[in-house]
């Protein structure tokens, strides 16, 4: 005992205390356990409390929105976090859930990654709260996609379904008036662009969000999910149907390589290079103004296969209480006020409307589009929306499968080749990564 | 009880360490141990600041990853000990593999020229042969002040070959040149970017090297009649071979970490790069994409192992020829 001297205590005391130190820091990582919630679901009363509530997003206009939300409810500030992009958000929303802190308490979550944030328990189900009751407001395809797994994971927020943007200068300068209504009709101005201006390409190859998209329209449905059973067939007859038909184009060098929102994209619709856009109707308010003088594009409906209408939903996204809110009842409240009336106004002020009323409504339908030489382009939107087929479903690793795209299919896309063969190989991948994460895929 | 025990706390007014110190030499017997245990003291308060720091931002993590690798955590059915599985699933997995063999590929090709440009650039400032080599010096060193992620997308307009440099080359010449952003040619135009940002670099460390020679030495060369050619060959590159093997330690480490360049130009050439182009573009898709943090980390051991290796063989190769000459 002689050796414990002064000295000794003192470094004792100094190692004990670096290890404190230590402690600290990574006790500080792992943080407390998740809801200090009140677990009422009485959202008016919650609105009544001095609540404040963190709400990331993608978009600039969040700030505007939650700014006029809390002068309906002074009691409710927000403290609005802009992140850079969709994929942004999914991926610090998926950190936060699995340190177990740091999560929002209202997030916008694309329709495509509702499925994989259900699974990974970030979304807080939002039937306890009322929400459900709305169910008729929306468009079946838009309801469909925020119940996952009997949740009601979000509620609708803008809506995609599918029109085509074209450069009508481009196409008549290649002899075609009339915007293509089938597929056949697509190929045969394909051709016809590409010929009159080697330079000038109908469309780009596209990346995962349009490929699905694409599928979806032309009644593929490979991807379905039920619990812990999820099947994969990429070579169903839709999915065949539009990879045979895109090869053709490939394959005859009739589509862009350029990638989808890059700058050189956007200087070949600028400079009369790139033909079409067949995005969600999103985009119909997207800006095509900056990328030529009013006239110089329109909008159409989806070319089909056979003629009749069919569509499908590309993007949008939906507002959704996170599981690690402490304040889910209040959130829930805000996402009350925004699913009908002045609320749901605010929401649609940006963007494309997933309310039945709001596509029905006539001033909204007949609203002329000067950049479109005043066409009422709404009404194709409306007219897409009603036409989108149903029983879509994305995988509950949506977020997986469009980055492994590029691997398989993109890479095929930008090389040429059979994208039946890289729809195999990435269907492989998706089956194995499905399995190892403890799905049972095609068994 | 000791009487150390009982007189732990210094006197009001007395420091610590001045009471500590009286209260040890005063104990005469036992003072050599005390002299040394003493020292011991003083060397950790040194030390200590440093050994926070390097237990926090270097050890905690390198261990956090360890611990990780040794798990499997799915989307379904939680997390759960593996052992060592995840190695044994890197050794074979061929698109580890693959990226390994780009990034080795990438260095025996890149590393060279850049070093190659980087020596020739640092000789010719050095030869007292250029005006205003301030100048030149800054205008090389340039591109390395230039943010990784800017430098990208300089590069990736260029490289355009609709709108690009390229396609102005292509329009003005009347010649097609093939895409650098194609698959085929991808790595060589990552190379061009690499090489352009990091030549000025390692030019400054040859450079400095180079003003660092002992002006007596060229001197006793030009006494013996030696010309330009063979003073650079028997004087100045023996001179900077230390240099030369720190720059290309440098250059294999950052060989092995591509991440950068590859990761930024995704954005404009997606179908050109997997998503496992590079081990550390892997590693990080693995974590963030696919949410397989342990498989990941396993895969990130397993890279800086083997750059560590690779790099410990240069240093060795380096050393050997240096105790030859």
């Amino acid at each position: 005992m002689e050796k414990i001297t002064t000295r000794r205590w003192a470094r004792l005391g100094a190692v004990v205390g670096t290890g404190a130190l230590l402690v600290g820091v990574l006790a500080g990582c792992s943080g407390a356990a998740p809801g200090a919630d009140s677990g009422s679901t009485d959202t008016d009363a919650a609105l009544k409390e001095d609540v404040t509530l963190t709400w990331w997003t993608w978009s600039d206009t969040t700030q505007e929105q939650a700014d006029a939300i809390s002068e309906v409810y002074p009691n409710v500030t927000f403290d609005v976090v802009k992140l850079e992009n969709p994929d942004a958000v999914v991926t610090k929303l998926q950190n936060a859930i699995k340190a177990g802190k740091g999560a929002p308490d209202i997030v916008p979550v694309e329709y495509q990654t509702m499925p994989q944030l259900t699974l990974g328990k970030a979304l807080a189900d939002l039937t306890p709260y009322g929400l459900a009751e709305y169910e008729d407001a929306f468009t079946a395809s838009t309801w469909n996609s925020v119940n996952v797994q009997d949740q009601l994971v979000g509620l609708p927020g803008d809506s995609g379904p599918m029109v085509m943007i074209y450069n009508k200068a481009l196409y008549e300068k290649a002899g075609i008036t009339e915007a293509p209504t089938t597929w056949d009709e697509f190929a045969t101005a394909s051709a016809a662009i590409h010929a009159a201006d080697p330079e000038a390409y109908i469309a780009n190859s596209g990346d995962a969000g349009f490929f699905t998209s694409m599928i979806w329209a032309s009644g593929g449905q490979p991807f379905k999910t039920d619990g812990e059973n999820v099947t994969i067939d990429l070579q169903d007859e839709g999915t065949k149907k539009f990879a045979d038909f895109w090869s053709d184009r490939l394959n005859a060098g009739e589509l862009s390589g350029l990638a989808t929102w890059s700058d050189e994209w956007t200087k070949a619709l600028t400079q009369d290079k790139l033909g079409t856009l067949l995005m969600g109707s999103w985009m119909i308010s997207g800006g095509m103004e900056d990328y030529g003088p009013a006239g110089r594009f329109q909008v159409a409906p989806m070319p089909t296969w056979d003629g009749q209408p069919a569509s499908a939903e590309n993007g949008g996204s939906g507002l959704s209480v996170t599981s690690q809110s402490e304040h889910k009842a209040a959130a829930a409240g805000i996402l009350k006020y925004l699913a009908e009336g002045d609320g749901r106004a605010l929401l649609n002020a940006n963007g494309f409307p997933s309310t039945i009323a709001d596509l029905e409504n006539p001033e909204w339908l007949d609203a002329p589009f000067p950049g479109y030489s005043d066409q009422p382009a709404n009404q194709v939107g409306a007219a897409s929306a009603e036409s989108v087929i149903t029983g879509w479903q994305y995988l509950p690793y949506q977020g997986y499968a469009n980055n492994v795209f590029s691997d398989s299919v993109g890479k095929a896309l930008g090389s040429g080749g059979d994208l039946n063969e890289a729809l195999v190989a990435w269907q492989d991948t998706l089956v194995e990564y499905g399995n190892e994460q403890g799905f049972s895929v095609n068994k | 009880m000791t009487v150390a025990h009982v007189h732990a706390q210094p006197p009001a007014g007395v420091s610590t360490e001045t009471y500590a110190t009286v209260a040890t030499t005063g104990t005469a017997s036992k003072g050599g141990r005390r002299r040394r245990a003493r020292r011991d003291w003083a060397g950790w308060w040194f030390v200590g600041p440093f050994m926070l720091i390097f237990g926090l931002v270097f050890v905690a993590p390198l261990l956090y990853a360890m611990y990780l690798s040794l798990f499997r955590e799915t989307l379904m059915g939680g997390n759960s000990f593996v052992g060592l599985e995840n190695y044994a699933k890197a050794m074979v997995d061929p698109k580890f593999w693959e990226a390994m063999l780009r990034v080795s590929i990438f260095l025996l090709v890149q590393v060279p020229i850049m070093l190659g440009l980087a020596l020739f650039a640092a000789l010719a400032l050095d030869s007292a042969r250029l005006r205003w080599v301030p100048f030149y010096r800054l205008s090389i060193f340039l591109p390395y002040a230039v943010p990784g992620v800017v430098a990208v997308m300089i590069w990736g307009y260029m490289y355009g070959s609709q709108f690009g440099l390229v396609a102005d080359i292509n329009r003005f010449f009347g010649v097609e040149l093939p895409s650098p952003l194609a698959e085929n040619f991808i790595l060589l135009s990552i190379g061009n970017i690499v090489t352009w940002e990091f030549v000025g670099y390692n030019m400054l460390i040859f450079f400095s090297a180079l003003k660092a020679v002992p002006q007596d030495l060229y001197e006793a060369a030009e006494i013996d009649g030696a010309g330009t050619f063979r003073t650079i060959f028997s004087i100045k590159l023996p001179s900077i071979r230390g240099a030369m093997v720190i720059a290309t330690i440098f250059s294999v480490i950052g060989s092995f970490q591509l991440f950068n360049e590859p990761s930024i130009l995704q954005t404009i050439a997606p179908n050109s790069i997997t998503t496992y182009f590079t081990p550390n573009l892997y590693a990080f898709n693995l974590s963030f994409a696919g949410s397989q943090f342990n498989y990941a980390a396993a895969i990130a051991i397993v890279s800086g192992v083997i750059t560590m290796v690779v790099a410990y063989l240069v240093q060795l190769a380096g050393e050997k020829n240096e105790t030859k000459s």
